[in-house]
């Protein structure tokens, strides 16, 4: 009798050091990349392009920060590369992931389309986009992806995702402290400090919200393979402004002087330089130009006038300098094509995007 | 009910185990039991709804037990304290309203005082009448039967719920444009309804109970099972409550212990999850191929019973955990061999509850009237009767009634069949094999006969429905 009213009290405690032994040991062996198991790719067609989705249960997708598990997910992990393929990456943010736009309709989606040809090799282009505006971020997706072969990355850049205070704050970088501070001292980024990773936050119970998540997105990778969304697509959304106040700011910089040094530039220098088998192209990317109510002082909700038009000339300067094959697209997209922002465009904007990156590969031949 | 809900209710039921003092731990169940009904009651856009209905629930749980007891309890020492403290507990609650405490008055929302001394006044008033009368009359029982009935119809059908709504949002002087038919979200009254009208049917029928008010309002109000069943029978809970202590706490925790974690990973983690990719009228648009369209039903008909089995287990284990052992509502309903044996197995209780107030009687009535009809007939009529009920009882609309029909119709089919095979008996095969393949055949097509009948239960729209069984058979 007395051991038996004991045997609750027992239970408990066992449980309790089950529990501490079992978070220790998934402490101890978080470097094993549990996201790399996936159902994509197997049971179901890999995505087209990355996880991210802010309303699960209507786009069948969801935001994780796990990036083996992103990784795994996309077609690109299980895409075998043929003798006669030319393979391009295209890299950026929500504009290259294509807001609003169906994968087919993306930039990815309509060069690959195109079934283009270079050196009798057949050009097959990936959306490794993200939407989030930081080229750390890119460079971390850069830096994984690069074990898949790429002939060609096309990077697409704009100003918003480069002020040096903003790179780390991104919740894809901010939630993969080793993977970053492993970035910043093998491309010698110094213009960042380390994000410190504390023992606790690699725990089972902490990481519990990431792996939750992980198994979530392996069940709606059965809804993207009965319907083929991976978006929700409102019937209406917000149009991007095109009247703006009577304002001059970008973040904390002082009016009429972009500090360079501010701006994340040495990421992509770094990135091209320590990566030199691969093709870069570093294009920046279109932009609304509004032509509103005070429109002479702001192109658009992210950029004064003055702030942009500096940037333009500065990252021209860096790129070449670096030797980089750099391209400015900034205006060649009309502003009725914008969408929700002032950097997601429609089809028809995307199809004259497409148009000229669709050149821009077929010259890198000649270089 | 939320995980906070979960840990919340074990704590108090482990606290009311542990009670030394059983007289204090019975007042702790039903003092827990009356306060979590207004917990659990979620916030609604009528203003103090969230409030008024639970102290409505209590409100008639005392006029039923007075209703269907001996008139000279009334005066009883523990029956007085329950009531007192019934009252306390409302008016305690109303009183939040002129005290600071943020979130507690956000969650009850109470009216103004003098609407709920109305509310007290009315009750008492009746009480009062039920008290006069005599206890050999059954009226006052029939009415409480017929107002529990017609309440359930208004929440059941949504344009009687919109209408409702209205009213009540213009007796509250807020906009009636604004009302919607699914406001009156009133949390467990289905089951309420439900158990008390087993206690007044069963009184007409001569039956006498002698639970006092305060296990009555625990047998009516049960906290664990108070949303979710099972529709427990007075009698088997008095007897509950009477022996809660009879076995030593060590194995009740370790039974409800397992009981719950059982139930945690039923609801939160299968259910939960398969819920991602479950059916519903979204996806049965967007499903583009029959393979998946199949999937997602399948998926559906597991989502549902692990979600309500989940629930199931989390109240039999919390219970437990009192000393309180309630009725199984689910046991392995998949593994059905036809579809009589299925409705055996699933929701249990409420299939019990029917088939003793509603077919036992109507197969009983047509079997004794003076004109008599045949046997197929009076079992084609009660059985799809009773499964069109049981349909009505999850909502009023013309979705559930195709269920009930297709679960009625299925079970006449089956019974015919039966009917038919013993005019041509059969040895069992020698085969082993071969006994173990017409089982399987049999779980096979009962569970896909039930999970193509949960098409009609999951989607309110009719084309819809047609739709998704066009997909299925290949129309995509």
């Amino acid at each position: 009798m007395r051991s038996q009213k004991a045997l609750p009290v027992r239970i408990l405690i066992k449980a309790g050091l089950f529990a501490a032994l079992f978070n220790m040991a998934f402490s101890l062996l978080m470097n094993v990349p549990i996201g790399s198991l996936s159902l994509y790719n197997h049971l179901y067609p890999g995505r087209e392009r990355f996880p991210f989705g802010e309303n699960p249960s209507t786009s069948y997708n969801l935001s994780i920060y796990n990036l083996d598990a992103m990784i795994a997910s996309h077609e690109i992990s299980a895409a075998k590369k043929e003798a006669d393929e030319f393979r391009v990456f295209i890299v950026g943010d929500s504009s290259t992931w294509g807001f609003l736009q169906n994968p087919g309709d993306t930039l990815a989606g309509l060069l690959d389309s195109r079934s283009l040809e270079l050196n009798d090799k057949n050009v097959r282009v990936y959306n490794l986009g993200y939407p989030s505006l930081s080229v750390v971020k890119d460079l971390m997706i850069i830096d994984r992806v690069k074990q898949y072969d790429p002939d060609l990355i096309i990077w697409l850049v704009t100003l918003e995702s480069l002020p040096v205070d903003n790179q780390l704050e991104t919740p894809l970088v901010a939630n993969n402290p080793i993977l970053v501070n492993d970035l910043i001292d093998r491309y010698q980024l110094t213009t960042f400090e380390k994000i410190p990773v504390v023992w606790k936050e690699t725990t089972l119970v902490a990481r519990r919200r990431e792996l939750a998540d992980i198994i979530r997105l392996q069940i709606y990778g059965a809804m993207w393979a009965g319907t083929g969304i991976d978006q929700d697509y409102p019937d209406e959304y917000t149009p991007a402004l095109r009247d703006f106040a009577v304002d001059e700011s970008f973040y904390d910089f002082s009016p009429y002087d972009l500090d360079e040094n501010r701006l994340a530039l040495n990421v992509i220098s770094q990135t091209v330089k320590l990566n030199s088998d691969i093709q870069f192209l570093v294009v920046n990317e279109p932009i609304l130009i509004a032509q509103g109510e005070n429109s002479d002082i702001r192109y658009d909700y992210y950029y004064p006038r003055w702030a942009y038009d500096q940037y333009r000339g500065i990252i021209q300067e860096k790129m070449d300098k670096a030797g980089i094959n750099y391209n400015d697209l900034w205006d060649i997209v009309p502003q009725e094509y914008f969408t929700n922002s002032a950097i997601h465009m429609d089809k028809s904007g995307e199809e004259i995007l497409a148009e000229r990156i669709a050149s821009l590969i077929i010259e890198t031949d000649k270089q | 009910m939320t995980l906070i809900h979960i840990a919340v209710f074990i704590g108090f039921a482990i606290l009311i185990r542990l009670l030394r003092n059983q007289i204090a731990s019975a007042w702790l169940m039903f003092l827990s039991s009356l306060i979590f009904i207004f917990w659990l009651q979620p916030v609604s856009s009528i203003r103090s709804l969230e409030f008024w209905l639970p102290s409505i629930l209590i409100t008639l749980t005392v006029l039923i037990w007075g209703i269907t007891s001996a008139r000279e309890v009334f005066t009883e020492k523990d029956n007085r304290l329950a009531g007192w403290l019934a009252l306390a507990v409302i008016l305690g609650l109303s009183g939040l309203r002129y005290l600071n405490l943020g979130f507690l008055v956000e969650l009850v929302n109470p009216p103004v005082i003098w609407q709920v001394i109305i509310l007290i006044l009315i009750a008492g008033s009746l009480l009062w009448l039920v008290q006069r009368s005599s206890s050999e009359n059954k009226t006052p029982a029939s009415i409480a039967v017929i107002g529990l009935i017609v309440v359930f119809v208004i929440l059941k059908y949504p344009p009687a719920a919109l209408k409702a709504s209205q009213i009540l949002r213009i007796i509250n002087g807020q906009s009636p444009k604004l009302a919607n038919s699914t406001e009156i979200a009133w949390v467990g009254y289905s089951y309420f309804a439900f158990r008390l009208i087993h206690v007044l049917r069963e009184w007409q029928q001569g039956r006498k109970f002698n639970a006092n008010l305060r296990d009555f309002m625990v047998y009516v109000l049960f906290f664990p099972a108070f949303i979710a069943g099972p529709i427990d029978r007075l009698d088997h809970f008095q007897k509950q409550l009477e022996q809660r202590n009879a076995q030593p706490a060590s194995e009740d925790f370790l039974e409800g212990g397992r009981r719950i974690a059982h139930g945690l990973f039923y609801k939160f983690i299968l259910a939960d999850s398969l819920a991602l990719l479950a059916l519903n009228p979204l996806s049965a648009q967007q499903v583009r191929s029959t393979g998946w369209m199949w999937v997602l039903v399948y998926t559906y008909a597991f989502r549902l019973y692990f979600d309500f089995s989940g629930y199931t287990d989390l109240a039999i284990g919390i219970s437990r955990l009192m000393g309180i052992q309630l009725p199984e509502n689910f046991k392995q309903p998949y593994l059905a061999e036809n579809l009589t044996v299925f409705w055996n197995r699933w929701h249990i209780t409420l299939t019990q509850w029917f088939r003793t107030y509603y077919f036992n009687p109507v197969t009983r009535y047509l079997r004794t009237r003076k004109q008599p009809i045949s046997t197929v007939w009076m079992i084609f009529f009660t059985q799809v009767s009773t499964m069109v009920l049981i349909a009505l009882w999850h909502g009023i609309s013309l979705n559930f009634v195709l269920w009930g029909l297709w679960n009625g119709l299925g079970m006449f089919a089956h019974n015919r069949w039966t009917e038919w095979r013993k005019q041509y008996p059969a040895e069992p095969s020698k085969y082993v094999w071969v006994v173990r393949a017409q089982k399987y055949i049999s779980i096979f097509m009962t569970f896909n006969f039930i999970a193509l009948g949960w098409v009609w239960f999951a989607l309110p729209d009719i084309n819809s429905a047609l739709l998704v069984f066009s997909k299925l058979t290949g129309g995509v």
